[in-house]
């Protein structure tokens, strides 16, 4: 077999009835092909993550899991951050992202043209808004509603990328929390977490 | 693949079937070196090599081609190893649908699975959490993908909306029950409603449930509607014309084979 697993290859893979005369012929083949090329395994691990939906069985099982969509982000976020653990505060943020009470603000970069605000909380003085500005691959985060007696951590979390952790600052003149990172890619959608 | 392995396997197998007394020791040994590769191989999680994994499924492969199958091959064309080989990928592929059951279910289940994952010892071992969880979402992203897909059928929207109800939203009202999917509730559920109605409910309630999957109808359907019934009640289709309940049955089972098709479909086209 000279080119790659046709969609018709993978679904005759997955059957896992057949051991007949020809199916054997033809698996010789497709073996060969798949010993040796990286692009079919990966092609036949997704086959195999899909099939599992497929099913009926497994698309109900599939349904509750996506339910759970956040807290598997987040286990994920404190396993990359329990990896890096060099930032001096990574033990609290840590323990305040497992406590579950923090949510993530998601946000998509191809909104951020201008300045956008995001609100949190009730209206009035519970209220936290962020105000985000994009500019020469840098992303500024305005953090309003938050008063100057704790410390305040920003999180930025995009998929393929490690996280970043990065300190807000004071600014007394505007009475706000300011931090400034390096803009998530274009396109991209990404998370941010307030931490205090 | 490696040919001379094969060569040897297949000589050792000559020999046996001439002498069926003969010791098949040699003959096991180097089956095992060639399909331990290939079970590792599919078994695979993302980057991590489950080695230890693939050498239990190695030996179960051989104990079932040692006391069963062996003798239920006749040698034509095909080799013996390619019958091996097609064992082995069966064990490898049950083994792989059960993971991905068990990945679905909770942290308890999948502790008696030998992941500690409940409340302290949850993060310590940050690697095997990391790689479980994003094969878990890997599952997520394809539920995603699954509910798009039938978003975006082309053909009878009163169809496709019974689909949806049956199918998926009946779960988020009986998220214990046993029935897999359920015509009967769909029915009760939209035989007052236009279909147009009952295709805006579905796009409401699946994004309040799936707050970051933003899934929506696509053209095709959209389409549809616009040509075709919308505005019509469902209780005048199904009692006026020749519709019954047990239709949104046919429906959904022949719309889950068209969708693992196209699930499929995606799966090749990502790398092409």
């Amino acid at each position: 077999m000279d080119t790659h697993l046709t969609v018709e290859d993978i679904e005759k893979y997955l059957n896992t009835s057949d051991l007949s005369e020809d199916y054997l012929l033809w698996l010789e083949q497709a073996s060969a092909h798949l010993a040796s090329c990286e692009s079919c395994q990966k092609t036949l691990q997704r086959a195999m993550s899909a099939d599992a939906v497929c099913e009926e069985a497994g698309l109900q099982e599939a349904l509750r899991l996506a339910e759970k969509e956040d807290e598997i982000r987040r286990s994920i976020l404190i396993c990359k951050l329990s990896q890096m653990r060099e930032q001096t505060r990574m033990a609290e943020i840590i323990r305040l992202l497992q406590t579950g009470a923090v949510s993530p603000y998601i946000l998509q970069m191809s909104d951020l043209s201008g300045r956008q605000t995001a609100v949190r909380g009730e209206t009035g003085k519970s209220a936290e808004e962020l105000e985000l500005t994009c500019e020469d691959g840098r992303l500024k985060i305005n953090i309003y509603g938050r008063d100057s007696g704790h410390p305040v951590t920003v999180l930025l979390e995009q998929e393929g990328e490690p996280p970043v952790v990065c300190e807000a600052l004071w600014e007394e003149a505007s009475g706000q929390w300011s931090a400034v990172l390096d803009a998530p890619r274009q396109e991209s959608t990404f998370e941010l977490y307030i931490l205090s | 693949m490696n040919h001379t392995l094969v060569e040897e396997i297949e000589e050792e197998y000559d020999e046996y079937c001439k002498d069926r007394e003969r010791n098949t020791d040699t003959m096991y040994a180097k089956l095992s070196d060639y399909l331990k590769g290939m079970i590792a191989m599919l078994i695979r999680d993302g980057s991590y090599i489950d080695l230890e994994m693939a050498e239990e499924l190695t030996q179960e492969v051989l104990m079932t081609i040692a006391t069963d199958k062996i003798h239920t091959f006749e040698k034509k064309e095909a080799k013996f190893t390619t019958f091996c080989t097609a064992i082995a990928k069966n064990k490898a592929l049950d083994y792989v649908r059960k993971r991905n059951r068990h990945r679905m279910n909770s942290y308890e289940a999948m502790a008696e699975e030998g992941y500690e994952f409940t409340g302290h010892q949850m993060y310590q071992n940050p690697e095997r959490l990391l790689i479980l969880q994003e094969s878990r979402l890997g599952q997520i992203e394809a539920v995603k993908k699954y509910l798009q897909l039938l978003m975006n059928q082309k053909g009878k929207p009163y169809r496709t909306v019974g689909c949806c109800y049956t199918m998926v939203l009946f779960h988020r009202y009986h998220p214990d029950s046993k029935e897999l999917s359920s015509p009967g509730w769909a029915f009760e559920e939209i035989r007052e409603d236009t279909v147009e109605d009952s295709s805006s409910r579905f796009a409401r309630e699946i994004n309040e449930w799936f707050p970051r999957f933003g899934l929506y109808w696509g053209e095709e359907f959209v389409d549809g509607l616009d040509e075709q019934e919308g505005d019509v009640y469902i209780s005048d289709m199904i009692f006026g014309e020749h519709f019954k309940t047990k239709d949104l049955e046919n429906w959904s089972l022949r719309m889950r084979n068209k969708l693992r098709r196209e699930m499929l479909e995606e799966a090749c086209d990502i790398l092409e």
